[in-house]
């Protein structure tokens, strides 16, 4: 568990409460039952700490024995809302329809008709006593576990998994026992320590209603019930309860809090580790818009996910960066972008834009030179937002352009990228727009500016394939327009072979080739260059004879060893692929290959 | 199976219209579209998941493999138990015979079946759901994407093994795919839809060289291809 402040204080005070509740009564149970006629009605004392009661018992002792019955009460109270809720909010997922509708109905209002009310009127009807506000609590609580699970359990109704049992035939009841709870199960009890907390205090406070326990009985909440009518002449008689309620209600109330956090939070902890900035062993590139020097992209606990990667785009190229899920062509793309997500550390010997340091280059540089384009357009587009009005603010923060000025070249932008009738595209908001327009419109931002270099990580992945065709096209026309070099990252070697000058391939997050296009269809040298292209049906493929396929994983970047990340898969493998790394070597003009066995 | 004049509303608006589709007995169907096209709709009819009116005659068994094999298996069953989920009548050391057989179907090792989930790769998974669905001994598969959440490194085995499946049991298939290429060479015969409509329907080859609509032909245009430039 994570030592924060609040989990620590809420250990201390759940672990005192339970051993008081353990060894309260056998300790102080005589003393708290000892009747003293001669110290009836005391204050503070050497003798009586907190006072003594009507019939002369010590007020400590009892506050102190009393620790066992409240908890037993308050757990008592949770189990039965829990399992009461669990019940109510499960059933909508075995009945049928209208029988749904109906309980999702009656927990709707149970949940808004409040809950004190609901459990002093149950406790009524039940009769005085322990059992009544047992029961009025636990009724009391029902109505948020059943909140709870049903929407827990609709999230999980709607999985996969779920409809392939169905579709299997497994009855309703089944899949709810077997699918449905298992899989709410952790954050339904993480609830109860919650609930424990909260029934604890409702006790007290059906008890200090004079609904709760009666005596000779008596809880924390009696306790506070009878010394109450005494606060004005000696405090001290309630303060001592109502201390021991409020300390064991937070204890149990950061106890939940700090089990969901915990839950939440399942990455990796450690400090991020800073290593040292490699050296340039060569000069920079002459003339190239974005020159990369051994890129390192580093996570805490030794997690490496880019190696020393170099990279070189010259204006008006399109370079291809090609891999798998799990390669770090994306990351790579986000390390150049200076988007690494929080903890990782990039590191890197040379990293210039047009010939700049990018280091020193102010946001607003970055923001007009370099252009981004993602997967999901609208993950740069503000659904809030009209498009014409996103694409202006970049003129209007980054170029101090006027608004009327910003506006017009916002329109003429749209309709740089066609889109038809910018005009009226610009009024729209983005929900309005398709996936491809939408696409269009995230390059025509990234065109308000003068782009030196387009980073597009999988800008067609989501798009059909005659709109990827499109806006393939749209980024040829772009960089042979504006002269911008295009970094293009994308699984699909197909997509990076119709459109890219340039083409590297990514294993393990390392570069292992990096050859012209021309040479792809059957120049590759790389066995895991030739593997994703033999692997990779297209219109031309053999129908007859089985696809090739690639058998093992891609390592996690956690488990690369010593050699060629590639050796355990490769057929060519020799005992030397697996101690020893071979390095990036020129193959021809423009093709480097990393392998030892490649000829 | 044959389906008739299948039409499948959402409100006023027609998802599916009036498609008409045979699937003969031992043959991959292709289906092919863009998204919205209503191919994922039809393959949910044919599933019996959503209400549809026309005819759908010729099996009720069928069984339906899932895009996304990291969302379609339970994360907290065993694969024994995901795969087990289906049959019926068995005690249980028939039942791991049977799991045991199933694995082998889809070739994964025995030992797979004490493993988790989180355990496999994508491609694993996904052969894990196929051995599920043939547990119920279906007349009928449908595969929804089935390779699109894949790497393209595993894709080709998911693809083999669908082959594989036909030449070796004789299974109908029911493929859908936004992947020309792949329906290509999977698939003996391919349908493709277009809002809603199936437009074009023939041997794969014939689809494929010498396509009827124009819609046909700009989806064939639009296939990257590695040796384009």
């Amino acid at each position: 568990m994570p030592r924060t402040p609040a989990a620590v204080i809420s250990a201390v005070l759940v672990t005192l409460t339970i051993v008081l509740a353990i060894i309260g009564p056998p300790i102080w149970g005589e003393a708290a039952e000892r009747i003293d006629a001669a110290a009836i009605l005391q204050g503070a004392s050497a003798a009586h700490p907190l006072g003594t009661d009507n019939l002369g018992r010590d007020l400590l002792a009892r506050v102190l024995v009393a620790g066992r019955f409240s908890l037993l009460l308050a757990l008592a109270a949770t189990l039965i809302g829990a399992f009461l809720g669990v019940i109510l909010g499960a059933l909508p997922s075995v009945l049928g329809r209208r029988g749904a509708r109906f309980v999702t109905g009656t927990v709707n209002a149970l949940v808004a008709f409040p809950g004190l009310l609901l459990a002093m009127f149950t406790a009524v009807v039940a009769g005085l006593g322990a059992r009544g506000a047992v029961l009025g609590i636990g009724v009391a609580i029902a109505p948020s576990f059943a909140r709870l699970t049903q929407t827990l359990a609709a999230s999980v109704a709607g999985a996969d998994f779920v409809q392939a049992a169905r579709m299997l035939g497994v009855p309703r009841r089944r899949v709810l026992a077997r699918h449905v709870l298992p899989n709410i199960a952790e954050p339904l009890i993480l609830n109860l320590a919650q609930a424990l907390g909260g029934a604890l205090l409702g006790l007290a406070g059906m008890s200090f209603l004079g609904l709760g326990v009666q005596p000779p009985q008596f809880d924390w909440g009696r306790l506070l019930f009878d010394g109450f009518a005494r606060f004005y002449v000696s405090p001290e008689v309630a303060l001592g309860p109502a201390a021991a309620i409020a300390l064991a209600g937070i204890g149990f109330n950061l106890l939940g809090d700090s089990l969901a956090r915990r839950a939440a939070r399942t990455a990796v902890q450690g400090k991020p580790e800073r290593p040292d900035a490699p050296v340039a062993r060569d000069e920079p590139a002459e003339g190239a818009v974005l020159d990369v020097r051994d890129l390192t992209v580093t996570f805490p606990g030794g997690v490496t996910p880019v190696r020393e990667l170099s990279l070189t785009v010259r204006p008006g190229e399109i370079v291809g960066l090609v891999g798998e899920s799990g390669s770090g062509k994306s990351l790579t793309a986000a390390a150049v972008g200076d988007l690494v997500p929080y903890p990782g550390t990039v590191t890197y010997a040379r990293l210039r834009l047009d010939g700049r340091d990018m280091a020193a280059m102010t946001r607003q540089e970055l923001g007009t030179g370099l252009a981004m384009v993602f997967q999901d357009p609208m993950a740069s587009l503000n659904p809030a937002l009209r498009v014409g009005g996103q694409l202006a603010e970049v003129a209007l923060v980054h170029q101090g352009a006027g608004r009327a000025e910003a506006r017009q070249r916002a329109v003429d932008r749209l309709g740089h990228v066609h889109l038809p009738d910018p005009e009226k595209q610009a009024r729209r908001h983005p929900h309005e727009l398709s996936g491809g327009m939408r696409q269009r419109a995230v390059i025509a931002m990234g065109l308000m500016g003068s782009p030196k270099l387009i980073i597009a990580d999988e800008p067609t992945t989501a798009l059909d394939v005659t709109v990827q065709r499109q806006i393939l096209k749209l980024l040829r026309e772009v960089s042979e327009e504006t002269g911008a070099a295009t970094l293009f990252i994308s699984h699909d070697i197909a997509v990076v072979g119709e459109l890219c000058d340039r083409v590297v391939v990514m294993y393990a997050g390392r570069v292992v080739e990096e050859l012209p296009v021309a040479d792809l269809a059957d120049g590759a040298k790389h066995p895991y260059t030739r593997a994703l292209i033999a692997s990779l049906p297209d219109m031309d493929t053999d129908r007859d004879r089985p696809l090739a396929s690639i058998p093992g994983t891609q390592p996690a970047p956690a488990d690369i060893g010593s050699g060629c990340a590639f050796a355990a898969r490769c057929a060519l493998a020799t005992a030397r692929c697996s101690t020893d790394r071979p390095l990036l070597e020129m193959y021809g003009k423009g093709h480097h290959v990393a392998c030892w066995e490649a000829s | 199976m044959k389906l008739t004049d299948v039409t499948v509303r959402f409100g006023r608006f027609a998802a599916v219209e009036s498609a008409s589709l045979d699937i003969p007995a031992g043959t991959i169907v292709g289906l092919v579209g863009e998204s919205g096209s209503g191919k994922s709709t039809l393959a949910k009819a044919v599933s019996g998941l959503v209400p549809h009116t026309g005819r759908i005659e010729g099996t009720s068994r069928v069984q339906m493999v899932f895009q996304n094999p990291y969302a379609s298996l339970d994360p907290r069953m065993r694969i024994r138990e995901s795969v087990a989920e289906g049959l019926t009548g068995l005690n249980r050391y028939q039942r791991d015979e049977e799991v045991q057989r199933l694995l082998g179907l889809v070739s994964l090792p025995g030992e797979m079946a004490a493993r988790y989930p989180r355990e496999l790769s994508g491609g694993q998974r996904q052969r894990v759901a196929i051995a599920r669905a043939l547990g119920a001994r279906p007349e009928l598969l449908v595969a929804d994407e089935i390779t699109s959440a894949l790497d393209v490194s595993v894709q080709g085995a998911v693809l083999n093994l669908i082959r594989e499946l036909r030449d070796e049991l004789g299974l109908s298939i029911l493929f859908i795919s936004h992947n020309l290429a792949v329906v290509r060479y999977v698939c003996d015969t391919v349908a493709v839809m277009h809002q809603g409509e199936i437009v074009e329907h023939g041997p794969t080859a014939q689809v494929v060289d010498e396509p009827a609509h124009a819609y046909t032909r700009s989806l064939l245009e639009a296939v990257p291809r590695l040796a384009a430039r």
